[in-house]
């Protein structure tokens, strides 16, 4: 960041940190990083400072150019990103709710063996299937990915549940037994 | 096999298998822009959100991006003094106009599915200690209790079969705090209330 971050008006201020909290409110569940936010409002405040000069317009700033600001400065600091390669910091890792248990070398042995087969196992799913199953697995409800594909939570929890049953077709049939997670 | 193991499960694989550095396979901010607008070919945006669920990287983007365009802000365009007279002015009609039964209340926050946030009361200033309240859902297996810094920072974050969570001692009064819970019912099940804020008082 080369440039100072530019001191807008009160009004727009408030606009944006009512914003950023509603963003926050969405991403907590799971794991925007806030870090990830801070960046793209500081970019936001740039871009809008630029755009609005000595302040003659404040009175122009609709929230959703706001968004639509948001969003196009997300698309450039992530391009930016990639083109510099640069590896994000590691969030914070959420506290374990329970102590890990020791594992024996044949237990661990197992359980890789298990991942393994969970890798191939999705990756066999109909193509339809394998991002909900995934979605799932990685803690979104059927509410969160009908709202991602644009479907009807009906048609979302239709299409998981068949990949979950598949999905457990898929294991059995690898040799994975209920007791292999146990 | 139940649905947390297997979840337990795919966090590790995806764990162990890390990510590509030079990002070759991944797709491009663009196109997982287009997946989470819901723009273009149902197809692409299914390969691009499978991509995304499986690569630590694009993950966190996605996840970025998607908060950024879900969060919807109510569009205002009032001057702030004119915003601030007619919220004095909708405060002296809601107090007129609410019948005496319901006073008191409207500073709960309701989500969908019926999930409430008692108290703090919604913008309160409170002392220290402070117990979450929050309203019981019928079948809840559990509740997910999340409590957010000023700058997002995670304060609290506690599953309990209860319908309150202490806050933790120690936290700097004077920032406003985010809070809100989530209620499991079961797999693919769950309700979350409304975020609210409310602010620790001085000691």
């Amino acid at each position: 960041m080369t440039e100072h971050p530019p001191d807008l008006s009160p009004a727009i201020e408030a606009a944006l940190r009512q914003y950023a909290d509603l963003v926050r409110g969405v991403g907590q569940r799971h794991g925007l990083d806030p870090m990830d936010l801070d960046e793209v409002m500081q970019e936001v405040r740039i871009r809008l400072w630029r755009a609005l000069g000595q302040g003659e317009r404040i009175g122009a700033v609709r929230p959703l150019y706001i968004r639509r600001t948001a969003v196009s400065a997300a698309i450039d600091v992530l391009r930016r990103r990639r083109l510099r390669r640069e590896q994000p910091v590691a969030a914070d890792e959420e506290p374990s709710p329970l102590p890990p248990t020791p594992d024996t070398p044949e237990r661990r042995a197992e359980r890789g063996e298990f991942r393994r087969r969970l890798g191939q196992a999705i990756e066999a799913l109909a193509p339809s299937r394998q991002p909900v199953v995934r979605m799932y697995l990685a803690g979104y409800s059927s509410g969160e990915i009908a709202e991602v594909f644009g479907w009807t939570e009906a048609k979302a929890r239709n299409l998981l549940y068949r990949g979950l049953d598949d999905l457990r077709a898929r294991l059995t049939a690898l040799g994975c037994h209920p007791e292999a997670l146990a | 096999m139940n649905d947390e193991a297997l979840r337990e499960a795919y966090a590790a694989l995806l764990a162990e298998r890390g990510s590509d550095p030079a990002r070759t396979a991944c797709p491009g901010t663009e196109a997982l822009q287009r997946a989470v607008a819901i723009r273009g070919p149902e197809a692409d945006r299914l390969a691009a959100v499978n991509h995304a669920m499986a690569c630590p990287p694009c993950r966190r983007e996605f996840e970025l991006l998607r908060a950024l365009q879900h969060a919807v802000p109510s569009e205002r365009v009032l001057p702030a003094w004119l915003g601030l007279a007619a919220a004095a002015l909708l405060v002296v009609a809601v107090g007129l106009a609410v019948p005496r039964w319901w006073r008191g209340r409207a500073d709960v926050v309701r989500g969908p599915g019926g999930l409430t946030l008692l108290a703090p009361a919604a913008g309160a200033t409170v002392p220290a200690p402070v117990d979450l309240v929050w309203s019981r859902v019928p079948g809840a297996a559990r509740y997910e209790v999340l409590v957010l810094g000023h700058a997002g920072d995670t304060l609290l974050r506690q599953r309990t079969s209860d319908t309150t969570a202490a806050l933790p001692d120690g936290l700097p009064p004077g920032a406003p705090l985010l809070w809100h819970v989530t209620a499991v019912r079961g797999p693919a099940d769950s309700v979350r209330s409304d975020p609210a804020s409310f602010t620790l008082a001085p000691p």
